[in-house]
């Protein structure tokens, strides 16, 4: 029965229990204060409880004094203490919050202000989500995990005064998917993020790669120790404000960091995490495993005692007694070793009593270093800094091995210090056998406008040749300023045969004349200035007319008045030679020197027309000259040529269309006529030494040049028509596919100043020039054959041609034959240096994933002589590679004697991947300049 | 605070039945117990008392909540869980289901959590199983930083 | 045989306008580029839609031939570009993903007169990238622009 007057009644039932109820009107709600939530569960939503809102005033109080309450005494009276607290209501926050934009569907309960919070119940776990989640919580879900909790949001709250102070913390750490939580089954490679490829993906020699398992790393940008650490293990034990400990496989998360391992404990006090038992620590691009570690969560300092770590990106891995984490991603290990091989294999390392890597400036230094072959140590250096990351990653060439008849054994063993991010040192020592110990040491140094490189070299006392031999060289490319660019190429040598003897570069072997250039060049968009001064050490042939210096302001105009474009070329040059030397040629005429003035203002036009176009121009081209010459000074004395030059040059565009298999293509036909006129109006031309001038070579392009001369001491007198037919054939994406062309020239006047590309220097007297043909195929995008010729007029034989077949994929492939032959057209003059018919045939050519097999063959087939052989084989795995060459190679006979002489050689070369570029010369360029081409493109392993 | 046990228990609720037999009381709706320092709040609390006094506080809700200083110098400590048994002998409090206890400003949550007043030790509890909660701390920076 | 002359086309909109970015300064091809584009009648401002970047340009000499006495008789010269086309209205797109065009020519050294022969290679190499001007226009000028 219920008693109106009470608030609420009970009677006792059957089984013992009191059962009671409220008086409903007595409990009337007086306040808007919801309880705390009441979307409770349907498990236990019990009807008073789902409607009442009862104001505090209307609740049942009861106190029990603790002991004295005895059993009997029933609870129900109702006494209320004086002074009793205030009733604490639940945490403020729940009601303060704004309401969440979308209701989530499972809410059950109807009530008017709902909580703003808005929970549903999930396996065991509330999940309450919030409409302002921290976009940076990651919602784990997204990974189709059913069961994984969103990082719900918390709340925490503290007691202030009476009320609780409750804010909302970030979610809590993402749970993340039981799978990737458990301990790898660690094959050994596996553990270290070491999967192998699947077959047939291996691209280079490594026969598998890092990979990092995607972790769902919190991004959070507030600074690192303002971030909280969340911690997740089985089971737990706290002394609140002291230790804790956890253990059956935790983890540890803060920020983009996350350690795990199989126990540990936690001082909240020193805030220092001691972790136990296959413990690992990742971030994004590394990983460490140990099985003891140490981590200070204030500083982000983590000290791991005898742990392996890997560089993901880096492909780099190592070992050490103790590695230490910094909190600015610093590493440290010491008494360890660091490598670039994968797992399981020990072909080298550097072992070094400490090692810091510096992933920020990509940079390692080693201390105390050896460097171990095979568990061998082969070498030691008390300093040795490298790369760690590919800024500057080839391959470190580790001692070049070689033996040729010239110079007997030959080690060269470099020290390779990358002293800073932007300058680093390379010395070489380098033994040979017959000449004694040669330092050569290059030092490149790069600033933001500039790159430097300093080399010189050192033999004191060779053996061989008896004296000290030395190399300068500087090379620099700069930007001083905007629109300024500055290049200088300086190289000077000891003696003529430095680069005979000891070079190995085989490109500047070749050189006769070593480059001394001091260039700036100022570049605006309508015209440019450029001062040079360009000299040369002669080591063979004949010492050369030297600019000293050479001043050019050249420039366009376009749209002058209309259609005309005006250019024009303004140069002033000081020509000098050395006449001393042993080199000197002996002509009188050739110790001519002195000033020349050049002007060429040209006036053209354009009408352009997509079936064709007329293009006439007009030219005053004038050298002006004051000369003086030792030898004879009746040439001494001013001098000057000049020229008009008026050119038409025209031509038909015809098409058609065509299909074939692989789509559709477009062939043209296109006619050219050029009329050229050169007025020459000087007799001094044949008087004018050649400074810069050489009459061009006999090409189809060269046909329809307007003076037939490179340089300003020549114009080829003449009155002539230059005919030229060529078809090309294009893709619909516009890649020429075929190009054909074949042109001649005919006369109507001699030449009597200076001869027209395919007459004599000064001059001619044929009506009409040879053919000049040229073909470009590119049967597919990789494989082409490129031909030029030269073809009698009268005959119609050909008299030169050339030919070249190259098939080049952009890979370690990579295969090309030519052959070059003008027997023909010399064959009035056999004698003649130009007179060649060579082939050549090169190719690099992977046997496998590891062996790479590469060789050179040219052949001079007129005088039956083998200019250059060679065949090397090229064993890499994942981490070094190993280059055997045998060579054999034309050297310049000593003395005038005109017998053929050549050099042979055997040349064994590590290159170790990882550790940085190597200098010039023998790293990456070995195979350029035997092949011409590119080492593959990124030395790839 | 230690000195809580003195302190008179003050129970509000909406509704309370009481069994003789069994020493039973359990009370329902918006139920809220104080002594001291220590408030245990949840929508059903059954208190089992004997001769000797409250022994057992067995509180539900949805959370169901608990809070006390452990010491003067100590923050107060709370916990919030579907379940929460407290053994008033042993000063022991076991949550279970969804347990949460937040201590300062870090927090643990977990599938059961045996907070020991006395000792002021804070033991948690996972479970291994997929659908099973492991033990989560959430420890806030400290305000000095480093 | 099938040949007529070239129809009259005109330039399509969207491609008469191109920026032009050379990521390697110097540049020996841009100067080429710009007069190859001018005369198409391609005018080039740094907003247009369609973006021509030259990613990377190599030049090489090497011997070709050799004379009988280890010297250069003629030098091969190579140039190669590689380049790309995005539009940058579509975030950047590769309307004509990264391509290589090169070109090869071979001059005589002429070594009584290093001078001249220099002033050759300098001839010949212009002429080589003008030519490589050309397909690269030519290259763009077929991008389909409804694409």
């Amino acid at each position: 029965q219920t008693n109106p007057d009470r608030l609420w009644s009970c009677n006792l039932t059957p089984s013992g229990e009191w059962d009671c109820e409220v008086n409903e009107h007595l409990a009337q709600p007086s306040g808007p204060t919801p309880p705390i939530s009441n979307d409770t569960t349907e498990s236990d939503t019990s009807a008073a409880e789902q409607t009442a809102e009862a104001s505090p005033a209307g609740r049942v109080e009861a106190v029990a004094e603790p002991a004295a309450v005895t059993a009997t005494a029933p609870v129900t009276e109702v006494i209320t203490t004086n002074g009793a607290p205030e009733p604490i209501d639940w945490p403020e926050n729940f009601t303060s919050r704004p309401q969440p934009a979308a209701r989530s569907a499972t809410a059950s309960v109807p009530s008017a202000d709902k909580a703003a919070w808005d929970c549903v119940a999930e396996g065991d776990s509330w999940e309450c989500n919030h409409d302002n989640a921290p976009a940076s919580a990651p919602d784990t879900r997204a990974q189709g995990q059913a069961v994984a909790t969103a990082g719900a949001p918390e709340w925490s709250c503290t007691a202030g005064g009476d009320d609780w102070d409750c804010k909302e913390v970030p979610g809590t750490a993402p749970v993340t998917r039981q799978a990737a939580l458990g301990p790898l089954v660690p094959a050994t490679a596996a553990a270290l993020d070491w999967y192998p490829y699947a077959p047939g993906e291996a691209t280079g020699a490594c026969i598998g790669h890092y990979v990092e398992p995607d972790f769902a790393f919190l991004d959070d940008d507030r600074p690192f120790d303002q971030q909280p650490v969340y911690v997740n293990a089985l089971n737990s034990s706290t002394e609140l404000g002291g230790l804790t400990q956890l253990e059956g496989g935790i983890q540890l998360q803060r920020g983009g960091r996350l350690i795990s391992s199989v126990r540990g404990e936690y001082d909240q006090q020193s805030s220092v995490a001691r972790l136990f038992g296959e413990v690992r620590y990742r971030e994004r691009g590394l990983l460490l495993t140990s099985e003891q570690a140490d981590a200070d969560m204030l500083s982000g300092k983590t000290l791991f005692h005898n742990a392996q770590y890997v560089m993901h990106q880096e492909h780099m891995r190592g070992q050490a007694e103790q590695i230490t984490r910094y909190g600015d991603r610093r590493v440290e290990l010491s008494k360890g070793a660091i490598t670039f091989c994968a797992p399981g294999s020990n072909a080298w390392q550097i072992a070094a009593s400490n090692i810091e890597l510096n992933p920020e400036n990509g940079r390692g230094v080693a201390r105390h270093a050896t460097f171990d072959v095979a568990g061998v140590p082969v070498l030691y250096t008390p300093y040795l800094s490298f790369p760690i990351d590919d800024r500057r990653q080839s391959g470190f060439l580790f001692p070049s091995l070689g033996y040729s008849e010239s110079n007997g054994i030959d080690i060269a063993i470099p020290y390779y210090f990358n002293l800073a991010e932007n300058y680093d040192d390379t010395l070489t020592l380098r033994h040979i056998g017959e000449r004694g110990l040669l330092l050569e040491n290059e030092f490149r140094y790069m600033n933001h406008w500039s790159h430097n490189t300093l080399s010189n070299a050192w033999l004191s006392g060779d053996d061989k040749y008896g004296d000290d031999r030395w190399l300068f060289g500087f090379k620099h490319n700069g930007m001083p300023m905007d629109n300024l660019h500055s290049r200088i190429d300086f190289t000077r040598v000891s003696d003529d045969d430095y680069f005979e003897n000891l070079g190995t570069d085989l490109e500047v072997r070749r050189n006769d004349h070593l480059n001394q250039i001091f260039e700036l060049r100022y570049l605006q968009p309508g015209w440019n200035l450029s001062l040079m001064t360009h000299s040369y050490q002669t080591i063979d042939g004949s010492t050369p007319y030297e600019k000293v210096p050479q001043l050019t302001l050249s420039g366009t105009q376009p749209g002058l008045a209309g259609a005309l474009d005006f250019s024009y070329v303004a140069e002033y040059t000081r020509f000098d030679r050395d006449l001393d030397s042993i080199y000197a040629p002996k002509g009188k005429a050739d110790a001519t020197v002195g000033d020349r003035v050049h002007l060429s203002p040209r006036l053209s036009a354009a009408f352009e027309r997509p079936w064709g176009y007329i293009r006439p121009s007009a030219t005053l081209w004038h050298s002006e000259y004051d000369l003086e010459n030792e030898r004879d000074n009746s040439l001494d004395g001013g001098y000057s040529a000049s020229a008009g030059i008026v050119s038409i040059d025209s031509g038909l565009v015809l098409e058609r269309e065509f299909d074939l298999a692989d789509g559709q293509y477009i062939q043209t036909l296109e006619p050219r006529l050029m009329l050229l006129h050169a007025d020459v109006n000087s007799d001094d031309l044949q008087d004018i030494p050649l400074f810069d001038s050489s009459l061009l070579d006999f090409t189809y392009y060269n046909l329809f040049h307007e003076t037939g001369w490179s340089g300003n001491d020549r114009v080829a007198d003449t009155q002539q028509a230059t005919l030229g037919l060529s078809s090309a054939v294009y893709s619909d994406q516009g890649i020429e596919k075929l190009r054909l062309g074949v042109a001649q020239a005919h006369y109507f006047a001699d030449r009597e100043y200076a001869g027209r590309p395919g007459d004599r220097n000064n001059g001619g007297t044929d009506n009409s020039s040879n053919l000049a043909t040229l073909a470009n195929w590119n049967f597919t995008r990789n494989l082409r054959l490129t031909h030029n010729g030269e073809v009698d007029r009268d005959t119609y034989e050909f008299l030169e041609h050339n030919y070249k077949l190259s098939y080049l994929p952009g890979d370690k492939r990579l295969l090309y034959l030519s052959y070059r032959d003008n027997l023909e057209k010399y064959n009035d003059d056999p004698a003649n240096s130009s007179a060649h018919q060579q082939m050549d045939l090169a190719f690099r050519w992977p046997l496998s994933n590891s062996w790479t097999g590469y060789g050179r063959w040219q052949q001079d087939l007129d005088n039956n002589e083998n200019l250059e052989t060679l065949l090397g084989i090229e064993y890499s795995s994942c981490c070094w590679k190993l280059r055997l060459s045998g060579r054999s190679w034309v050297v310049d006979p000593d003395g005038n004697v005109e017998e053929f002489e050549t050099d042979n050689g055997v040349f064994l070369q590590f290159v170790l991947r990882g550790l940085g570029a190597f200098g010039q010369g023998q790293g990456r360029e070995f195979l350029e300049e035997i092949t011409g081409y590119d080492e593959d493109d990124n030395g790839a392993f | 605070l230690p000195e809580d046990r003195e302190q008179p228990i003050r129970i509000s609720a909406d509704h309370a039945s009481m069994n003789e037999l069994t020493g039973v009381t359990v009370y329902t709706g918006n139920v809220e117990i104080v002594q001291g320092t220590m408030v245990i709040r949840g929508a059903r609390v059954e208190l089992h008392r004997n001769d000797a006094g409250v022994q057992r506080i067995i509180s539900t809700g949805s959370p169901a909540q608990f809070q006390q200083k452990p010491s003067q110098e100590q923050p107060l400590t709370k916990a919030y869980g579907k379940r929460m048994d407290y053994r008033v002998a042993q000063q022991e409090v076991t949550i279970t289901e969804s347990a949460r206890v937040d201590q300062e400003r870090d927090t643990f949550t977990g599938e059961r959590i045996v907070y020991n007043m006395e000792k002021s030790l804070v033991n948690a509890y996972g479970s291994d199983k997929d659908s099973g909660q492991r033990v989560q701390m959430v420890i806030q920076p400290k305000s000095g930083g480093n | 045989c099938g040949f007529k002359l070239r129809g009259f086309y005109e330039v399509p909109e969207a491609l008469s306008q191109v920026a032009l970015v050379a990521r390697q300064q110097p540049s020996q091809i841009e100067p080429m580029l710009r007069s190859a584009l001018r005369v198409n009648r391609i005018d080039i401002t740094a907003d247009a839609r369609y973006q021509l970047e030259i990613l990377s340009e190599r030049n090489t000499r090497r011997t070709a031939t050799l004379t009988g006495d280890a010297d250069a008789d003629e030098y091969e010269l190579r140039s190669e570009v590689r380049f790309r086309v995005i539009d940058q209205q579509r975030d950047g797109f590769e309307v004509i993903p990264e391509r290589r065009v090169m070109t090869e020519r071979v001059y005589t050294n002429d070594r009584d007169n290093i001078t001249a022969s220099s002033s050759q290679e300098g001839l010949v190499r212009k002429q080589m990238q003008q030519d490589l001007a050309q397909q690269i226009v030519r290259q763009y000028l077929s991008i389909k622009t409804d694409a």
